[in-house]
């Protein structure tokens, strides 16, 4: 028999929705992502931004001067990317590279005055539109997600830093980084 | 010159559970699932010749059937420009055909067959790759979780057709 999509695609058993409700879950994850990324892009390009750039700003306005690897894990975006969106915001002069003090050969990322200015600018905007998309949902609803999401996280992540980087989002919380050449 | 930090002391969670408000933790672990997974699956599409936006296209056009591209780009809640480029590559690629719609005034796309089957191909392999993402967690709490998220969906766009196309799966918002 020939297989078709609506074989292949499995019910949800309770009814409630389209999909069995892991995969709904996953779905509505990249859809809502996609134009959260879609929303935040038009609003922030009057200050030159993008929902990427101002991700990293605010990694680096969080966490001061990181490695490439560091950024990779906290962001948890891809390395060529990552390298792209950095270029840009060199360019801009938002971001400097420089020389880590204790390892010559490593470079570190940092913002600039005029990024921090850049990212308090927007971090207004971000707020006020996550706000918006959060409207009405308990408080309680979203600690459970989270706890579920946090389970997400600990199956998808590519490796244990980039796990524990988007779990705690602290650089406390995590094990000494081996030697990185940025 | 480097600039000094702002704090991040506008989202505390109050009990200590997570490191920032829980509202603001579940976005930035949705940012994160959704890039971990974008990345995962493009690796498991490739052999395909095909990638998340792609595969998400043909998903829309199987489920929705022709569509123009206003209505891809509602259905799919993909931007327009990032569409065309999208599109552009399905055409050449002979997944996708443009056609004359019923009245002639408008162009659809539409799956061709070896659009079809690349679908069922990409769809065997993102259940493969959601079965390893899911394993043991509890259905009940997946459950709750798709709610938020698709209450966040409302909350992100008044438009009808995004919202039963992405939430409900449905072409039209009745």
């Amino acid at each position: 028999m020939t297989e078709t999509p609506q074989r292949l695609t499995p019910r949800d058993r309770g009814g409630e929705f389209p999909l069995p409700p892991g995969d709904y879950l996953l779905q509505l994850t990249s859809a809502m992502r996609t134009m959260r990324d879609t929303a935040l892009d038009a609003q922030l390009r009057p200050h030159g931004l993008t929902a990427s750039r101002y991700r990293v700003l605010g990694v680096l306005n969080q966490f001061g001067a990181c490695t490439m690897s560091e950024m990779a894990n906290f962001t948890a975006m891809d390395r060529t990317t990552l390298t792209r969106i950095a270029d840009q915001l060199v360019v801009v002069g938002w971001v400097e590279r420089k020389a880590a003090p204790k390892d010559r050969r490593q470079v570190l990322l940092e913002l600039t005055g005029l990024g921090r200015n850049t990212y308090l600018a927007a971090v207004k905007i971000v707020f006020a539109y996550n706000k918006k998309i959060l409207e009405d949902i308990p408080e309680e609803a979203h600690r459970a997600t989270a706890r579920v999401l946090k389970a997400l996280v600990v199956n998808l992540a590519p490796n244990d830093h980039a796990r524990d980087s988007i779990i705690h989002f602290s650089r406390e919380a995590l094990k000494p980084a081996k030697a990185d050449k940025g | 010159m480097s600039a000094p930090r702002v704090s991040r002391r506008a989202s505390v969670d109050p009990r200590g559970e997570f490191p920032f408000a829980a509202s603001d933790y579940v976005l930035h672990l949705l940012a994160a699932i959704a890039m971990f997974r974008d990345a995962a699956l493009d690796n498991a599409l490739r052999p395909m010749d095909l990638n998340v936006g792609r595969f998400r296209t043909l998903s829309v056009l199987a489920r929705c059937g022709a569509c123009t591209m206003s209505e891809l780009s509602s259905f799919s809640a993909i931007d327009r420009t990032t569409l065309t480029r999208i599109a552009d590559q399905l055409v050449a690629a002979e997944l996708v055909v443009r056609q004359a719609a019923r009245d002639r005034r408008q162009v659809v796309l539409d799956l061709t067959d070896a659009g079809r089957a690349a679908h069922i191909k990409g769809l065997l392999a993102v259940g493969e790759h959601n079965r390893i993402v899911l394993r043991d967690i509890d259905e009940a709490d997946l459950r709750s979780a798709a709610r938020l998220v698709a209450s966040v969906i409302e909350n992100q766009t008044d438009n009808e057709a995004t919202r039963a196309s992405i939430i409900r799966h449905r072409r039209d918002p009745a």
